[in-house]
C-alpha cells in the first residue's frame, strides 16, 4: 500500500491541509508544533477512528479529546480528513467526519468509482487492503520504536540461546511479544491463575486433598484455592443446615415429649376429677367389703372350731383311755415277764435243797481229775490195728479194753484196736495188746488214784458224774442271777406281792403294750401321749375360752352367717363404683398416688417443668435461619462451587492451548527475521554491534567493539540502534516483497550523528521498496536522506 | 349452602433476608395480602375464613406486634375465621408465637378460632351446621399425618362436613424424606367429608379453578400461600372461595379462586442469540408485573459493546421490578478475530493463542486476562 495523499479542513490544529506523498521516503519536516505528530495522527485515525461516537469508550472520549479544536471563540464541532491510498495501482479513497459527541459520517470510494458509507462494510475492504490488522499497524507501522525496549529485554536478557537457532528462537519470541506481552509474564500469570483454582482441590477424587480427613471440620489453612474454598463455603452451609435442622428435630422431638406428658397430666387430672365423685362411695363400699371380709374370716374360724372342737374332745378321750390301758398293760407285761422267774427260783431252791453249793473251783478240781484220768486212758490207747479173730473152734474169745476193762465187741471176725487191750480166751490165753513203751501197770495204778479223788469229790456232792456236778453248779449259779438281779430288775421298786395284787385287778382283756403304742402312735404322730393330750387339751380349752360351748358356737355362727348376709345386700344394693375403680382398695391411698403422679408430672420440678427448660434450650440452638433458608442458600453455594469447577476447566484448556501455540512458535522460529535483525544491526552500527559467533550467552555477544553490553549500559542511541534494527526486520518480514507504509516519527534524537546517517542509510534502503514516512522537525535529515520533501508549518 | 374463603400459607415473619433492599416491602406485602384477603371474604359474603396452616413462619421469632397485626387484621371479618396451625407453626401449647396470639385475641373483639384439638369444631351458620375436623401441626416435620382421628369419627349426615389439614400430597409437593405429614389423595377421598382444604404445598391445588364461575366436582383443595414467597414456587398467590351447597341429602361442593397476590418472584433464563443480550434480556422479562422480584440467569455469547454494557442493559430491562438478581457467569463476551487483530498484533502471541481458542467463553476469559495482565503493566 502507498499512502498518496491526505487532506482535512480541520484536524486538531491543522487547518485546510493538504499533502501528496510519493512512493519510497517522504520527509515531513516542520518547526516543533507545527502539526507533524497531528499528521501522522490524522494518518492513522483515517484508517482506523470510527466515526461512531460511542462517549463510553475511553478511546473515544479521548479522541474528541485530543483532536477537536479548542481555541478560543466558538469551538467546532467537527474534525475531518480524507486519504487517498493505492494498492496493486487501484486506488481508494476515504474521508471521515468526526462530530462533537455525535455519530459522524466515512465514506470510501472504490477503485471502481463505488462509493461506500456503510462504516462496517468500509472497515472491512480496509482491512483487506492493508493486509493487516490495526494491532500489526499499532506496534509496528506507526509505532514510535521508544514505545518499549522489549527486543533488548529478549536479546540482552537471554541467558540460554547459545546457537543460532537459539537466536531465531529469542527474535522469534520477541516478534510474538511485539506489543508489550511478555510470554513468560502471561504464562506465570496464567499458571497463577489456574493454580488459584486448584489449591489443595483433588480433582481425582472431586475432594480435598486428603479426603475427608481436611473437610470442613479440619480444613486446609493454606494454598486453599477458589475451588476448595468454595466447597469449604458449601460444605459450612450444609453444617449449619444439618445443625438446624437437627435443632428443629430436637425441638420436635422435646415437644412430642411435652405433648405426651401434657397428655399424660390430663388424663390424670381426668381420672383424679372422677376419682373424686364417687371417692365417698368407694370409701362407704370399701369399709362394707373390708367389714364383710372381716366377718367372713371369723366365721371361717367360727366354722372351722365348731368342725374340729368335737374331733379333739374324742382325741382327748382316746388318748385318756390309751393312757390308762398303757398303764395296765405294762402292769401286765411286767407280771408275765416276773412270774416265770419267780416259778424258776422256787424250782431251783427245791432241786439244790439244803446241801453245800457246788461252786466253780469244785467243778474245776473234777474236771483236772477227769483229765488226768483221761490222759492216762489215752496212754494206753494210742494204737491203731485191725485185728481178724477166725475163731477155729466154739470158743469164747473175749477182747477187753485194758483201761476200763469194758468188753469190745467184735463184729464179724474183725475188731478195730485202738487202745490197749487184752483178748481173752478164758481159761485159755490173756493176751495183752499195748502201744510200745507203755507201762500198763503205772498207768493202770496212777488211773485208779485218780478216779478215786474224782469220785470223793463227785461223793461230797452226792453226784455220779461229773454232768450232774456241773449240772448242779450251773442251778447254783442260775439261782443266784434270779434272787440278785434279774427278779429284782424287773419287779424294779414294785414288790413281788404289789405285782401279783395289780396283776389281779387288771381286766382280762388288756391288750399289750405295743399294741396299745401302736394305737398311740397313731393318735399322736410323733407327740409323746402325754404333750398330745396337753395340746389337744389346749385347745380345748381355747375353744371354751372363745365360745364357751358346742352349743353357744353353732349360735354364734348363726348370728354371724345373718351378720355377713346383711352385709352382702349392703354391697349389692349399693350405687354402682365405675369399672376403673373397682379395684381400688383404699381410696386415700389411691388419691396420694394420683396426686403424686400428677406433681411428678405437674410440679415445680416435674417432668414438664424439665421438658420446657429443654425445649428453651432447645430454641436457643436454632440460631437466626431456619433449615429450609440454609438449604437455599446451599443451592446457592453449590452453584457457585460448580461453576468455579466448571471454570477451572476452562482455564486449564485455555493453559493447555497456550502451551501448544507456545510451543509450535518455538518449533517455528522465524528465520528471515534473525537474518534482517543481523544485516540491520551490522549496518547501523557500522561493524561495532555485531552478532556472531554466538556462544554461551547471546547477550554478551553484542557487542560493542571488544566489549559485551547490557541493557543497563547501553545508551539510549544504542537502544534506538537496536530496536530500529528490530523493526525494520519484523517489518521485511510481515512484506518481504515491500509495498509497507512505516511511519517514523522523529526516531533519532539520541543517536550520535554518525549513528545518524547510519540509521538514515537503513531507512533509505528500507524505502527503495516501502513506503516511508520521516518525520522530524530537523532539516539536517534532508542532507542525509533523499526523498519526497513535506513541510509543514504552523 | 355455607361459603368458605380458604387461604393458608401466609408465612407472616417471613424475614426475607436474601433481599435486603425490598425486605420491608416483602414482609409488608404479606400484611396488606391479608387484608385483601378478608376483604374479599367480605365481598363474597363468606360464613367462614379458614387458614390451612402456616399463618406464622416460625413459633419462635415472630415480632409481639406482627402477631398482634395479623389479629386486627384477621378479627375484621364479619363471619368466623378458623386458623390450622401448620408445620411452621406448630401448636402443642408452648410455643410463644400462639401465646402471643392467645393474649392479642383477649385484646380486641374477634371471632377467630385456633384449631388446637383433634375434635370436630361445630358452628351455626344460619339454618346450618358446619363441622370442620382439623389435622393441625404439632411439630415442625412428621412422617406421620394426623387424619387417623378423622378416619374414626362418624360423620352424620345432617350436617356439612369440612376436613382440614396441613402436610404435603403425595404427588403434589415435594417431600424426599417423608417429613412433611404426608397424605395421599386416596386417603383423603376415602374420609366421608364434604371437602378437604389443605396447606403446606404453595402452589395451588387444582391449578385450573376459574377467578369467578364457580366449578364443581373436586373434593381436595390447597389453595397455596395467598402472596408468592419465593422463585422456587410459581404461584400468582390465589386463595379459594368454596360454596357447600346441599340439596336432599347431597352436598355439592362448587369453588372459584381469588387472585390475592401481588408481588411475584420469577426466575427466568435469558439465553443470548443472534439478536443480542438487550434483546435477550428484554424478551426473557415481557410482559412480567412490575412488582415482581426477578432472578435472571443469563447465558450465551454477548457482543463486545453490549458486554461492556451488559450491567446498564440488565438495569434498564429489569429497573421496573421491585430488585433483581442477575447471574451470568455463562454469558460470555464475543471475541472476534478482528477485534482480536485490531487490539493485538496478529503476529504477536496473544492474538495467535485468542485465535487458537475456540469457546467463547474462554475467548473472553484469555482475553481479559491479557487485558488485566497489561493493565497491571505486565510485559
Amino acid at each position: 500500500m502507498i499512502i498518496k495523499k491526505v487532506k482535512c479542513d480541520c484536524f486538531a490544529g491543522l487547518r485546510d491541509r493538504d499533502y501528496t506523498f510519493d512512493t519510497g521516503l517522504n520527509l515531513v519536516i516542520g518547526e516543533n508544533e507545527s502539526g507533524k505528530s497531528t499528521l501522522v495522527d490524522l494518518l492513522y485515525h483515517l484508517f482506523f477512528q470510527n466515526t461512531a461516537y460511542d462517549g463510553r469508550k475511553d478511546n473515544c472520549k479521548k479522541f474528541q479529546d485530543l483532536y477537536f479544536p479548542i481555541s478560543t471563540g466558538t469551538k467546532g464541532d467537527s474534525i475531518d480528513g480524507e486519504i487517498r491510498f493505492e494498492t496493486e495501482e487501484r486506488t481508494y479513497k476515504l474521508s471521515k467526519e468526526w462530530l462533537k459527541s455525535k455519530n459522524g459520517a466515512e465514506k470510501m470510494m472504490l477503485p471502481d468509482g463505488t462509493p461506500i458509507r456503510d462504516s462496517e462494510t468500509i472497515k472491512r475492504i480496509l482491512a483487506d487492503v492493508l493486509g493487516y490488522g490495526k494491532g500489526v499497524y499499532d506496534e509496528l507501522i506507526f509505532a514510535s520504536q521508544r514505545r518499549n525496549h522489549t527486543i533488548l529485554s529478549s536479546l540482552l536478557g537471554n541467558k540460554t540461546s547459545n546457537n543460532i537457532d537459539e537466536l531465531s528462537k529469542t527474535l522469534t519470541k520477541a516478534v510474538m511479544e511485539t506489543g508489550g506481552i511478555s510470554i513468560e509474564g502471561m504464562e506465570k500469570e496464567l499458571r497463577e491463575t489456574v493454580s488459584s483454582y486448584e489449591g489443595r482441590w483433588d480433582f481425582a477424587t472431586d475432594m480435598p486433598e486428603g479426603g475427608r480427613s481436611h473437610g470442613i471440620n479440619n480444613p486446609w489453612k493454606r494454598d486453599v484455592g477458589k475451588i476448595l474454598e468454595a466447597y469449604y463455603e458449601k460444605e459450612k452451609i450444609a453444617n449449619d443446615r444439618d445443625k438446624a435442622e437437627d435443632a428443629e428435630r430436637e425441638v420436635d422431638k422435646i415437644n412430642d415429649k411435652i405433648r405426651e406428658a401434657k397428655k399424660e397430666l390430663n388424663d390424670l387430672k381426668s381420672l383424679r376429677e372422677r376419682f373424686a365423685t364417687v371417692r365417698s362411695l368407694l370409701s362407704a363400699q370399701t369399709a362394707n367389703r373390708q367389714l364383710k371380709e372381716k366377718e367372713e374370716e371369723s366365721l371361717g374360724k367360727m366354722r372351722l372350731a365348731l368342725d374340729d372342737w368335737p374331733i379333739k374332745i374324742a382325741q382327748l378321750e382316746k388318748a385318756e383311755d390309751l393312757k390308762k390301758e398303757l398303764k395296765w398293760a405294762t402292769i401286765k407285761e411286767k407280771y408275765g415277764n416276773v412270774k416265770p422267774k419267780i416259778d424258776r427260783q422256787c424250782e431251783l431252791q427245791s432241786k439244790l435243797g439244803e446241801g453245800e453249793t457246788v461252786t466253780d473251783n469244785d467243778v474245776s478240781e473234777a474236771q483236772k481229775y477227769l483229765g488226768e484220768i483221761q490222759s492216762s486212758e489215752a496212754k494206753l490207747q494210742g494204737m491203731n490195728l485191725s485185728a481178724t479173730i477166725r475163731k477155729l473152734g466154739s470158743t469164747e474169745v473175749q477182747v477187753k479194753s485194758s483201761v476200763s476193762d469194758e468188753q469190745i465187741p467184735v463184729v464179724g471176725e474183725t475188731v478195730d484196736i485202738t487202745e490197749a487191750i487184752n483178748i481173752i480166751v478164758p481159761g485159755v490165753v490173756d493176751i495183752e495188746l499195748a502201744p510200745k513203751g507203755i507201762d500198763v501197770e503205772t498207768i493202770f495204778g496212777e488211773l485208779e488214784k485218780e478216779r478215786s479223788q474224782l469220785k470223793e469229790i463227785l461223793k461230797r456232792f452226792s453226784v455220779a458224774t461229773i454232768e450232774e456236778l456241773r449240772e448242779k453248779n450251773n442251778d447254783a449259779k442260775e439261782l443266784e442271777s434270779l434272787a440278785n438281779t434279774e427278779i429284782p430288775y424287773i419287779l424294779g421298786d414294785m414288790s413281788w406281792d404289789d405285782l401279783k395284787t395289780k396283776a389281779n385287778d387288771i381286766p382280762d382283756d388288756t391288750r399289750s403294750v405295743n399294741d396299745v403304742d401302736h394305737d398311740i402312735k397313731e393318735l399322736c404322730k410323733t407327740m409323746t401321749l402325754d404333750t398330745f393330750i396337753g395340746d389337744v387339751n389346749a385347745v380345748c380349752k381355747g375353744y371354751e375360752n372363745e365360745y364357751v360351748s358346742i352349743d353357744s358356737l353353732t349360735g354364734a355362727i348363726k348370728s354371724k352367717e345373718e351378720e355377713i348376709d346383711n352385709l352382702r345386700s349392703k354391697l349389692e344394693n349399693a350405687d354402682s363404683i365405675p369399672k376403673e375403680f373397682a379395684s381400688v382398695d383404699d381410696p386415700e391411698d389411691y388419691e396420694d398416688q394420683l396426686k403424686g403422679q400428677i406433681d411428678q408430672l405437674d410440679g415445680e420440678d416435674g417432668v414438664l417443668e424439665q421438658l420446657r427448660r429443654d425445649l428453651s434450650d432447645a430454641e436457643k440452638n436454632l440460631g437466626e435461619k431456619s433449615a429450609e433458608e440454609y438449604a437455599e442458600e446451599y443451592l446457592q453455594a453449590q452453584k457457585e462451587f460448580e461453576n468455579l469447577k466448571a471454570e477451572y476447566v476452562k482455564w486449564k484448556h485455555i493453559f493447555d492451548v497456550f502451551i501448544k501455540v507456545k510451543n509450535d512458535a518455538r518449533g517455528n522460529p522465524l528465520a528471515d527475521v534473525e537474518k534482517y535483525f543481523r544485516e540491520n544491526l551490522s549496518i547501523l552500527s557500522d561493524g561495532n554491534l555485531v552478532l556472531s559467533n554466538i556462544g554461551d550467552n547471546f547477550g554478551s555477544k553484542i557487542s560493542s567493539g571488544n566489549n559485551s553490553l547490557t541493557a543497563d549500559i547501553l545508551s539510549d542511541g544504542t537502544k534506538d540502534t537496536i530496536e530500529l534494527a528490530f523493526r525494520l526486520a519484523v517489518l521485511k518480514h510481515l512484506f518481504p516483497d515491500g509495498g509497507c507504509v512505516a511511519v517514523f516519527d522523529d526516531p533519532f534524537t539520541d543517536m550520535d550523528p554518525k549513528r545518524t546517517a547510519q540509521a538514515c542509510n537503513l531507512i533509505q534502503s528500507f524505502a527503495e521498496n516501502n513506503q516511508v514516512i520521516f518525520v522530524s522537525c530537523d532539516e539536517k535529515y534532508l542532507d542525509s536522506m533523499a526523498g519526497n520533501v513535506i513541510r509543514i508549518s504552523r | 349452602m355455607i361459603k368458605l374463603f380458604v387461604t393458608g400459607d401466609i408465612h407472616i415473619g417471613k424475614k426475607y433476608d436474601s433481599y435486603p433492599e425490598i425486605k420491608e416491602r416483602l414482609i409488608e406485602s404479606r400484611f396488606q395480602c391479608v387484608e385483601r384477603c378478608v376483604k374479599e371474604a367480605e365481598r363474597e359474603h363468606c360464613d367462614f375464613f379458614v387458614i390451612t396452616g402456616d399463618l406464622f413462619d416460625n413459633v419462635s421469632s415472630i415480632r409481639q406486634q406482627d402477631v398482634k397485626r395479623i389479629v386486627e387484621i384477621l378479627s375484621g371479618f364479619g363471619g368466623r375465621v378458623l386458623v390450622l396451625p401448620g408445620n411452621h407453626d406448630y401448636y402443642t401449647g408452648e410455643e410463644k408465637v400462639w401465646k402471643d396470639f392467645k393474649n392479642a385475641l383477649d385484646k380486641v373483639d374477634h371471632n377467630i378460632t385456633l384449631l388446637t384439638e383433634f375434635k370436630a369444631y361445630s358452628f351455626e351458620t344460619g339454618e346450618e351446621t358446619v363441622s370442620f375436623y382439623p389435622a393441625f401441626c404439632q411439630s415442625k416435620h412428621s412422617e406421620t399425618n394426623k387424619l387417623e382421628w378423622i378416619r374414626q369419627s362418624q360423620l352424620d349426615d345432617s350436617t356439612y362436613h369440612v376436613g382440614l389439614a396441613h402436610g404435603s400430597i403425595e404427588g403434589l409437593s415435594p417431600d424426599m424424606k417423608n417429613e412433611y405429614f404426608k397424605m395421599s389423595e386416596r386417603e383423603l377421598n376415602n374420609i366421608p367429608v364434604d371437602a378437604w382444604l389443605i396447606g403446606h404445598t404453595h402452589i395451588p391445588y387444582p391449578s385450573d379453578l376459574p377467578m369467578e364461575k364457580d366449578i364443581a366436582g373436586y373434593k381436595i383443595f390447597n389453595a397455596g400461600t395467598p402472596e408468592q414467597t419465593d422463585p422456587s414456587n410459581n404461584t400468582s398467590g390465589v386463595c379459594f372461595i368454596l360454596t357447600l351447597d346441599r340439596n336432599a341429602g347431597k352436598t355439592t361442593v362448587s369453588a372459584h379462586q381469588y387472585q390475592s397476590g401481588e408481588i411475584r418472584f420469577f426466575d427466568i433464563i435469558a439465553d443470548v442469540k443472534e439478536d443480542g443480550l438487550k434483546a435477550a434480556v428484554t424478551s426473557a422479562v415481557r410482559d412480567l408485573p412490575e412488582s415482581s422480584v426477578i432472578r435472571l440467569t443469563v447465558t450465551g455469547t454477548a457482543t463486545g459493546e453490549e458486554y461492556a454494557e451488559k450491567q446498564k442493559i440488565y438495569d434498564e430491562a429489569l429497573c421496573q421490578f421491585l430488585t433483581n438478581r442477575v447471574e451470568d457467569d455463562n454469558l460470555s463476551e464475543l471475541i472476534t478475530p478482528e477485534q482480536i487483530r485490531s487490539e493485538f498484533a496478529e503476529i504477536g502471541f496473544a492474538a495467535q493463542l485468542l485465535e487458537a481458542l475456540s469457546d467463547p467463553k474462554e475467548i473472553q476469559m484469555m482475553y481479559d486476562l491479557i487485558k488485566r495482565y497489561q493493565e497491571k503493566g505486565g510485559c
